[in-house]
């Protein structure tokens, strides 16, 4: 059985059909890819596994860990396993990097945490991205560059630990030395958590050190093409045009 | 006295009719003599006599005048002072020193009618704190209480005073917190206001920045909760050159609580090249809360700035969805957001026991620093 399991799904922005019966599944530690064109609803699909409300779900279905989440609310999901890095991270004008993160994170566990375990946990993985300590005490998010929102995004999915984790291109916008530490945090967290990866991505440089088990296309809000990594190099190669109908 | 009236807004308007003062005849009655450890450098007066006042409370010409002549006019107003002089309060008058902070804590009690002054002399160049606390013995009481406070700071030249203050009142409680400074010339007063909890608060916070250069800083943080009531008066009266008045207002408001800002930015001829803003963040956490704000800028100079805004809401879609992602539900979302504002205003105390009281009654059973 699929860790997710993604069959038919349909999903509408205020009333606007965006994704037209998508198929999907995801293995327990796999690491899948999606690409596809400017548009074509990889965002979408992001927000609509989360459940985020403004994605109405019309038609199919959507399971992981073999519950159907398809009407789930978000922070169910969330508590779940399943973390979405967004594209574009959200500022939180008035919390903290680090009340955020601890407060999610004794709701995805469900445990008190010792404040002082915390803080040195989230200094240390604040190190291994590369991050200035000074960042956990200022507003999450807030007047942060697009590479240092990137990488709050990487360091909620190193403290939360969840069981699939949906990188929505969270490698756009960081620099060459960004995109190493981000890559070596994706690698952490393959390494100690073991989690299932669905990356979105329109460049290759963070798939390198990656063992990529699926490449899904996705064009117009449908299943395009699917193969192994190559379709990765055939793509770059390529482009889209071919699957265009 | 049978009623008060209390935080007159400095300038009538037929459009903000019913916000222009508050008349209240719950009155406290019984002076209280306030007990305080003052620090060892701090000197203290023989002369607890009040002053009172002829002023009108409804009068803002009377008010001006009075302010011209260099005197002192609280926030809630003269109604006030004539409430201090009638029930024969003993004011506590302080001549402050710059080397320990002090901190007058006053605890109120079920069926409490307690009225207190502190007048605090800052000499030049000397940079004082203080920090006042207004606490319900029991905090869950559903018991009475009638009390007021006031404090009249007289600022010195090149002096400052950070005064910090904290309400943590029963919901039944009825209490009136005065402020009135005068600056002189480079005097700064700075407020760091957190009230977390009072069944009917009045408010009322004036300052008369007669002295070059002289300067406010107010934070307030409020938490309006259940049928709680908060009316504030915020004044600065901007008479020097070069003065700058800096306002910024946070607050929660919750259930049915009803709250009401006025702040008011007064530039009078003379207070060239002065500047002043006033800002007001609500975060409105239910449909039945009453959120009304009165922002000012009076000016009859021309070189001056004034800033004023106010927003209010609550968290977007998009904050709700980014935080539930994480795993967070609605209530918690709400809850991280209120006592963040709290906490961000409470960090500017200077006590640190006051500061640990403050994350304790917000977090409970929370480790804090
Ligand atoms: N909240 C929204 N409101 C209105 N339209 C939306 C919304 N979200 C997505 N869309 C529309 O749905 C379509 C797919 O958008 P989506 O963001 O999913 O594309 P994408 O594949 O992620 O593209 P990109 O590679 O540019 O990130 C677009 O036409 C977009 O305008
Ligand atoms: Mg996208």
């Amino acid at each position: 059985m699929a860790l997710l399991e993604i069959k038919g799904l349909k999903v509408s922005v205020e009333d606007k059909e965006i994704l037209h019966g998508i198929d999907l599944s995801v293995g327990a530690g796999e690491t899948h890819v999606i690409m596809g064109p400017n548009g074509a609803g990889k965002s979408t699909l992001g927000f609509a596994i989360m459940g985020s409300p403004e994605y109405e779900k019309t038609d199919g279905t959507v399971s992981f860990d073999g519950e159907d989440i398809t009407e789930e609310s978000t922070d169910k999901i969330a508590k779940k396993g399943i973390f979405l890095s967004f594209q574009n991270p959200v500022e939180v004008p008035g919390v903290t990097l680090s009340s955020f993160i601890r407060n999610a994170l004794e709701q995805v566990t469900g445990e008190r945490i010792r404040l002082w375990d915390f803080k040195k946990k989230l200094a240390k993985a604040m190190e291994a991205l590369d991050m200035d300590p000074s960042y956990a005490e200022r507003d999450l998010n807030v007047g942060f560059s697009g590479g240092e929102k990137k990488k709050a995004e990487i360091l909620q999915l190193l403290m939360l630990r969840p069981s699939l984790a949906i990188l929505d291109e969270t490698d756009s916008g960081l620099d060459v030395d960004a995109v190493r530490t981000v890559s070596a945090g994706i690698e952490a967290y393959k390494k100690d958590v073991g989690g299932a990866l669905l990356i979105i991505t329109h460049s290759t440089k963070i798939l390198e050190a990656l063992d990529v088990d699926r490449v899904h296309v996705i064009v117009d809000g449908k299943n395009a093409c699917e193969g192994g990594r190559e379709l990765v190099d055939n793509i770059n190669e390529n482009g889209f045009e071919q699957f265009v109908k | 006295m049978e009623k008060m009236y209390v935080n007159h807004l400095p300038c009538i308007t037929w459009k903000w009719l019913k916000m222009n003062g508050v008349e209240s005849s719950d009155l406290p009655v019984s002076a209280s003599r306030i007990t305080a450890d003052v620090p060892s450098g701090w000197t203290v007066s023989d002369d607890t006599a009040a002053q009172g006042s002829d002023i009108a409370a409804n009068s803002n010409a009377e008010i001006e005048k009075a302010l011209f002549a260099d005197k002192i006019v609280t926030g809630l107003g003269p109604d006030m002072d004539r409430l201090i002089k009638e029930a024969d309060v003993p004011v506590l008058r302080l001549t402050a020193s710059a080397d320990e902070p002090l901190v007058i804590e006053n605890i109120y009690k079920d069926g409490d009618s307690k009225l207190s002054a502190v007048e605090i002399t800052i000499p030049d160049g000397v940079d004082a704190v203080v920090t006042e606390k207004f606490i319900s013995e029991d905090v869950c009481s559903d018991g009475n209480a009638v009390c007021g406070f006031q404090t009249r700071l007289i600022i010195g030249k090149n002096a400052s005073v950070k005064l910090d203050q904290v309400q943590k009142l029963a919901k039944n409680v009825v209490f009136y917190n005065d402020i009135g400074t005068f600056n002189a010339e480079n005097g700064r007063f700075e407020l760091v206001e957190v009230i977390l909890a009072g069944g009917s608060t009045y408010f009322g916070s004036r300052s008369n920045l007669a002295g070059r250069e002289s300067s406010l800083d107010i934070e307030m943080a409020y938490l309006v909760k259940g049928k709680e009531a908060l009316d504030s008066n915020i004044a600065a009266f901007q008479r020097g050159k070069r003065t700058d008045a800096q306002i910024r207002v946070n607050g929660v408001l919750k259930d049915e609580a009803k709250k009401l800002t006025k702040a008011t930015i007064d530039f009078k001829t003379g207070s060239t090249d002065s500047v002043g803003s006033e800002t007001e963040d609500v975060l409105m956490m239910s449909d039945n809360v009453v959120n009304r704000t009165v922002p000012l800028i009076l000016c009859t100079e021309e070189s001056v700035e004034g800033v004023h805004g106010a927003t209010l809401g609550r968290p977007s879609e998009e904050i709700m969805t980014y935080m539930m992602s994480r795993g967070l539900d609605k209530n918690q979302i709400y809850d991280i957001m209120e006592k963040a504002r709290l906490d961000a205003a409470a960090a500017k105390i200077h006590d640190e026991q006051t500061r640990r009281e403050i994350a304790e009654y917000l977090h409970p059973g929370e480790e804090t620093e």
